[in-house]
């Protein structure tokens, strides 16, 4: 321990408090408007939710750093924030998806989809339609039309023909056309982007749209609302009705035909329903999850007795040049694994792999390490011995360093060998403290999905899965593949999947502050 | 103890154990830097097990992104008489078995890869197929290797005498001196370099400097948060103190890839309100990393449980507020566990591949974890590329493990588990 005397403590004086005060006035309060006009934007574009949370965030931030009262909560409070907003608000929020049916084909609420649908225009046939003809004003261009009885119209502004979004240019009339260097007739197919994205607008007020290479016509409104029915959609050019199915999320027209995009509807339990009941889900979901829990038990008891033999051996006395062994041997633990998952893959490759080179020259056998599923697996496994050995190695070090030495004495006294030392002395004494540890690391195995990802990214495919599954797949990998990989990225339905991690991983958690016994806030 | 024989075979037995052991663990680390040195992309290596028996620096040119120039020797047959046309790098080479060539000059490279260079020699052959040996062959039976180099003309003086030199727009004409035929030689053979360049096809620097940008203010603002949350709940009374920390303790054991779909969604929502939370932005992905810090609290509040509050009571008593207490007497006696947990943190965030990749999309706001990625697609696997570029970023990063090693036992004990 240092030396109390050494630290100064001095209280600070009074004259130095008054600024203080004023700058933590000025920071807080600058924060909460920052915070407050979020908040604002939050409701404006009517995202509730979010709105109320970051408000009441902002309420509390600037409760707890101005009272007096909740002085001890600044030290928490950030901390506590980080992890409800990155931790316990995305696990509700999972909890909340896995009702709904967000997919990318239901990505945008009711609302948005049906404004889209308001959004979308259409040109009659037969409407009048304008010629374009682009002219140079330096660097930007004026777009001229001339309608088909012979009028010009010029855009009042010349544009800089950069933009991407949509744009409006208002037009004006001229006599004859404009004294400006015409564009190369080539110009109209470089533009046309930015041309597709230019609505002008005539002197009468007519809007119109590029139609053709080198058209502009008038456009209508293809979709118009329905009075009375907020459901339903008319179409303006062929006189279809679509009406919106708020049970799976899409506009059907009359002939049951469905319209992209869908919306995001709840639909309760359905999909807890698809993973218990559906023949494509169920079998691949019970696969998946038996072969998670053998791999991280599997994991969990070897790389416990690799490391346990290991840490034996580098502790031995006799054994010279044990730190070099030490060190040697954790290595694996101190190459990052996103490089050492991959020099495996390149090792373990079917075809091509210094692996299977060897195993043919020298007992000409090419085990199918890519497509067979048993393969696959032992892979896996034995990839994961590799990176996971190290951690239970440094542990047993440091178990084995607290077993009294005179215990081994008095068994060698009794003309016991290492074996039985091993299994009367060592593994008693080491596995009770061990418990915790090994229970964190079946809870992290059961999750590893850095492994698999880039490993086997959890293929091959289960044959008749659907969505599709992998043999491979931990239960992790397969809520990823069903929300990231897929075409439809099916977000409720990884959650439906994560939902069932997560009560597995509760239980794990349970068990592992019972083994722990883990005694907080009871100091002193 | 009696030491017997029995006692030496054990001993002898342990290190062989050993060392067979170690074989498998180090192999596949030397396997990736052997392959960082070998031309192509090859895996397996037929003529060697671990010695590339071709070396080259391409790949590790590639990954510190340097163009990289390089020579591929190639042969040509020509029977008789015949002319023969092809492509050698530099250009569109017409060659006469009299020993005639023209070289129709492609400049289209950058400057910055001049000098490019190739060679051109001959050999004759019988009908047997050996090389028919004359008075001006080398040991190998071939005739005068002359060098082309495509460079710019002013540069002449800089190389030796049997270079050839080229304007990058011009055109050569040259002669091979080639003797006549010799008596029973059928064919030519025709040896050449193909000069090619290459440039990096990914920006491996780039994602070096993201990772430890993004692993430095990770692990600072980490280290900050976790820090005075540690000192509240060891040393601090307040309501509800216990029950939270089972509750943060129960969460540490949810990694957040169990809700990456949420993490997603909640960035591409937020991020279209704040600027610095949207998607494909580093400060998101730092944002995102901070609800991992439950197991770094847990750390620091057993290393405080060792320090004797005594001190920190005195200097209550003369008047300190908790924050001098905690900011004077607390970190500075605390120093070697913050230690800890910055190195650890570091390098999960280094290691963190998930979150990461579902954030960031954009190939140059990569970091080396989603990065190392990109060299292995279904289709195109430069697999020498990512081997160079993985010792580069792995070796700092192991360094810095082996050196913190012995302080992270204690850490390791306390829970956490490497990602």
């Amino acid at each position: 321990m240092a030396n109390p005397n050494a630290i100064p403590m001095v209280p600070v004086a009074a004259a130095q408090e008054k600024w203080k005060t004023w700058l933590q006035y000025g920071v807080v309060g600058a924060l909460t408007i920052f915070f407050s006009y979020i908040t604002l934007l939050m409701y404006a574009q009517g995202e509730v939710l979010y709105g109320s949370l970051i408000m009441v965030f902002t309420a509390i931030f600037t409760f707890v750093f101005l009272a007096e009262r909740a002085y001890v909560w600044r030290y928490v409070f950030p901390g506590l924030v980080g992890v409800f907003a990155f931790v316990i608000f995305p696990i509700m929020y999972t909890l909340g998806l896995t009702f709904t049916n967000k997919s990318n084909l239901h990505l945008l609420s009711f609302e948005q989809a049906k404004s889209y649908f308001l959004q979308q225009t259409y040109i009659a046939e037969g409407a009048q339609s304008y010629e374009i003809g682009l002219y140079e004003d330096g660097s930007n261009y004026h777009v001229v039309l001339e309608s088909e009885k012979g009028e010009l119209f010029i855009t009042e502004e010349s544009q800089p023909m950069t933009h991407t979004e949509s744009i409006t240019a208002q037009m004006e009339n001229i006599l004859v056309e404009p004294d400006l260097p015409q564009a190369e007739r080539r110009a109209t197919i470089t533009l046309r982007n930015e041309l597709d994205n230019l609505n002008l607008i005539l002197p009468d007020g007519t809007t119109l749209t590029k139609s053709k290479l080198r058209e502009y016509s008038q456009n209508y409104k293809l979709w118009a609302e329905v009075p009375d029915q907020p459901l339903q959609l008319l179409n303006q050019e062929n006189g279809n009705l679509l009406t919106a199915n708020m049970d799976d999320g899409f506009f059907y027209d009359s002939e049951g035909e469905e319209y992209s995009p869908g919306f995001q509807v709840n639909i309760g339990f359905d999909n807890y329903v698809r993973v218990l009941t559906e023949d494509g889900m169920l079998a691949p979901f019970l696969q998946i999850f038996t072969w998670t829990m053998f791999f991280a038990v599997f994991t969990v008891v070897v790389t416990f007795f690799i490391g346990m033999t290991l840490a034996s051996f580098v502790q031995w006395e006799p054994i010279k040049g044990r730190a070099i062994y030490q060190l040697l041997l954790i290595l694996p633990y101190a190459v990052p694994s996103f490089i050492l998952i991959m020099i495996f893959r390149a090792l373990f490759n079917q075809n091509f792999g210094q692996i299977n080179h060897v195993l043919e020259m020298l007992f000409n056998i090419s085990p199918a390490w890519n497509s067979d599923p048993n393969f696959t697996r032992s892979m896996i496994l034995i990839v994961n011995l590799f990176l996971g050995y190290p951690y239970m190695f440094i542990l047993s070090l440091g178990m084995l360093q607290s077993i009294p030495k005179d215990l081994y004495e008095a068994s060698s006294l009794e003309g016991a060998g290492p074996l039985t030392n091993f299994f009367k002395i060592t593994l008693p004494l080491v596995l009770r403290p061990m418990l915790p540890l090994m229970i964190a690391s079946f809870a992290f195995n059961f999750n590893n999905f850095v492994l698999v990802q880039l490993l086997t990214r959890g293929e091959p495919i289960i044959i008749g899965s659907n969505p599709q599954a992998g043999e491979t797949d931990l239960l992790v990998n397969y809520a990823f593949r069903l929300a990231f990989m897929g075409d439809t990225r099916d977000f409720a339905l990884g959650a439906t999947v994560s939902t069932f991690i997560f009560m597995m991983v509760g239980l794990f958690a349970v068990a592992y502050l019972k083994a722990a016994k883990i005694e907080v806030g009871v100091k002193k | 103890m009696v030491k017997s024989k029995s006692h030496n075979f054990r001993v002898l037995g342990v290190h062989l154990f050993l060392l067979t052991f170690l074989f498998f663990v180090v192999y596949p680390l030397m396997y990736v830097v052997s392959i960082s040195f070998r031309s192509g992309h090859t895996l397996v290596d037929p003529e060697n097990f671990l010695i590339p028996s071709n070396p080259t620096l391409e790949h590790w040119a590639l990954a510190l992104e340097q163009n990289y120039t390089g020579m591929n020797p190639l042969k040509k047959d020509i029977e008789g008489g015949e002319q023969l046309v092809f492509e050698n790098g530099l250009g569109t080479v017409t060659f006469n078995a009299d020993g005639n060539w023209v070289l129709e000059a492609e400049p289209e490279f950058d400057e910055a890869d001049y000098p490019l260079e190739t060679y051109l020699s001959i050999a004759f052959l019988n009908e047997v197929g050996e090389r028919v040996r004359t008075d001006a062959s080398d040991d190998d039976g071939f005739i005068g290797r002359q060098r082309i180099i495509l460079d710019i003309a002013a540069n002449e003086g800089q190389y030796s005498k049997d270079a050839l030199f080229i304007t990058p727009d011009g055109r050569l004409e040259g002669q091979l001196l080639v003797p006549d035929m010799p008596a029973g030689a059928t064919r030519t053979t025709l040896q050449y370099g193909d000069a090619y360049v290459s440039q990096p096809p990914y920006p491996v620097l780039t994602w070096l400097m993201n990772t430890v940008k993004v692993a430095t203010i990770t692990s600072i603002l980490v280290l900050l948060l976790s820090t005075t949350s540690a000192y509240a709940f060891g040393r601090l009374g307040f309501y509800g103190k216990g029950p939270m920390l089972k509750t943060l303790l129960v969460l540490q054991q949810f990694p957040n890839t169990l809700f990456l779909a949420a993490l997603y969604l909640i960035f591409e929502k937020l991020g279209s309100f704040i600027g610095f939370m949207s998607l494909n932005t580093h400060s998101a992905l730092i944002i995102g990393y901070m609800g991992s810090m439950a197991l770094n609290i847990f750390m620091i509040i057993g290393y405080f449980d060792t320090i004797d509050p005594s001190m920190e009571e005195s200097a209550a008593i003369d008047g300190a507020t908790p924050w001098q207490t905690f900011y004077r007497i607390l970190l500075p006696l605390s120093v070697p566990i913050l230690a800890v947990v910055f190195i650890l943190t570091f390098i999960n965030i280094v290691n963190e591949f998930p979150l990461a990749s579902v954030l960031i999309s954009d190939i140059d706001k990569m970091t080396l974890a989603v990065g190392a990625q990109q060299y292995i697609q279904a289709q195109n696997q430069l697999w020498g590329d990512f081997a160079a570029s993985a010792v580069l970023a792995g070796i700092p990063i192991t360094i810095v493990f082996l050196i913190a090693q012995r302080f992270l036992v204690g850490g390791l004990t306390a829970g956490g588990v490497k990602g």
